[in-house]
């Protein structure tokens, strides 16, 4: 395998009385993929701390049921190089129009999908207590994410109309896993994720 | 229900006095202040006002490219507007400024006497904007606050010496050994 990367810092990977917290926010921004105009969003080190959009394009808020969407990647072992695949489902519980719309219009589309965690991170460095790290998290920045399965019958089976899977696209991965969304503090970077979805 | 209570206490004069802003920003960016660094100063489409984008255009030409609209006249405000260390006050002015500093930092000293830790008294004023007229920015309440610690520390009475202390104890233990022989 190539050394395309090193492992650079030690990692405390648990401490006994804080456990993670599991489970998502009922919210999900979802953005064209081509809508993100890249050369003027800021990424660092994995971090997205800016997501400045094409002139006149918008983000579009996916509300639906905490905890209904459970984000998840996979590594991709290839031949010469890894990368990663990430999944998102997006469960629907309301049959309308507007979701039917939602749902052939996804067929076509790539996005990348910003999720809200129940975790927030707590990270001090440099004695500065920071909070929310990885309260956001983007899936798809690299590669988008398409939409791999969609499935919907009549029985509305435990609630669910429409349940689609939205994942990496076959030729395309990602670089790295989830990155996380954060500038400054929890309420700059809440005040950038709320600038996506201005009207 | 809500529609109804914000119809009941809009305050139509402030809708009608707001101004209308002639900049806005693409979707997503947040411009953030190049000088001070002060989040008070960030922008977003949600706060942008014409003073807040000038301000930025100002301290860091490169974000126009942020911006999704600007007035044709935008370079010709950009040089008009001042910063406020570029604002030539009057004499008057001056003293007044002053004078608003001075008061400031004096309330500040009393909440620090009334032992209110820093972090209350930078939330007590997160919200008020200007002190005069300047900017009341983050960086420029810390100083207030530097200032009107110091300047508590002046007007404390000096601590007793050791000496003093020991003093007052002997004196005080051979008064009670007076009063025991006494009874």
């Amino acid at each position: 395998m190539n050394n395309c990367s090193t492992i650079t810092a030690a990692l405390v990977a648990a401490v006994c009385d804080k456990q993670a917290q599991g489970g998502t926010a009922a919210r999900v921004i979802l953005i064209n993929f081509k809508d993100i105009d890249k050369s003027l969003s800021e990424v660092t080190a994995n971090v997205i701390s800016e997501i400045v959009l094409q002139s006149l394009k918008k983000g579009y808020a996916f509300t639906s049921l905490e905890d209904s969407t459970v984000g998840d990647f996979a590594l991709n072992k290839g031949t010469w190089f890894r990368n990663w695949n990430h999944n998102l489902p997006l469960r629907i519980f309301t049959k309308s129009e507007a979701s039917k719309k939602f749902v052939n219009d996804m067929a076509g589309s790539r996005v990348v999908a910003i999720v809200e965690n129940k975790e927030i991170g707590k990270a001090t460095i440099g004695g500065v207590v920071t909070v929310g790290e990885v309260q956001y998290e983007v899936y798809g920045w690299d590669a988008g994410l398409e939409l791999q399965e969609a499935v919907g019958t009549t029985d509305i089976a435990d609630g669910v109309v429409y349940d689609l899977k939205l994942g990496t696209p076959e030729k395309s991965k990602e670089g790295s896993i989830p990155k996380s969304f954060f500038n400054t503090n929890i309420d700059t970077t809440e005040a950038a994720i709320e600038a996506l979805i201005a009207a | 229900m809500d529609a109804y209570i914000q119809l009941v206490t809009l305050n139509i004069e402030k809708v009608m006095n707001t101004e209308k802003c002639e900049y806005r920003l693409r979707n997503g960016a947040l411009l953030r202040d190049a000088v001070n660094h002060d989040i008070s100063f960030n922008c977003t489409n949600n706060n942008i006002s014409n003073e807040l984008a000038l301000y930025h255009l100002k301290t860091n030409p490169g974000c126009k490219s942020k911006f999704e609209k600007l007035p044709k006249d935008y370079e010709k405000q950009v040089e008009a507007y001042k910063l406020h260390a570029e604002l030539e006050l009057s004499e008057e002015e001056k003293a007044a400024q002053k004078e608003a500093e001075i008061s400031l930092v004096a309330e500040i000293a009393e909440l620090l006497k009334a032992k209110t830790t820093k972090t209350a008294i930078k939330a007590k004023y997160k919200e008020v904007k200007t002190i005069g007229t300047k900017n009341l920015t983050q960086r420029f309440l810390i100083e207030l606050i530097d200032l009107a610690e110091t300047s508590l520390e002046e007007t404390l009475e000096p601590e007793k010496t050791l000496e003093e202390t020991k003093e007052v104890t002997l004196e005080e233990k051979a008064a009670q050994k007076e009063a025991y022989q006494t009874v």
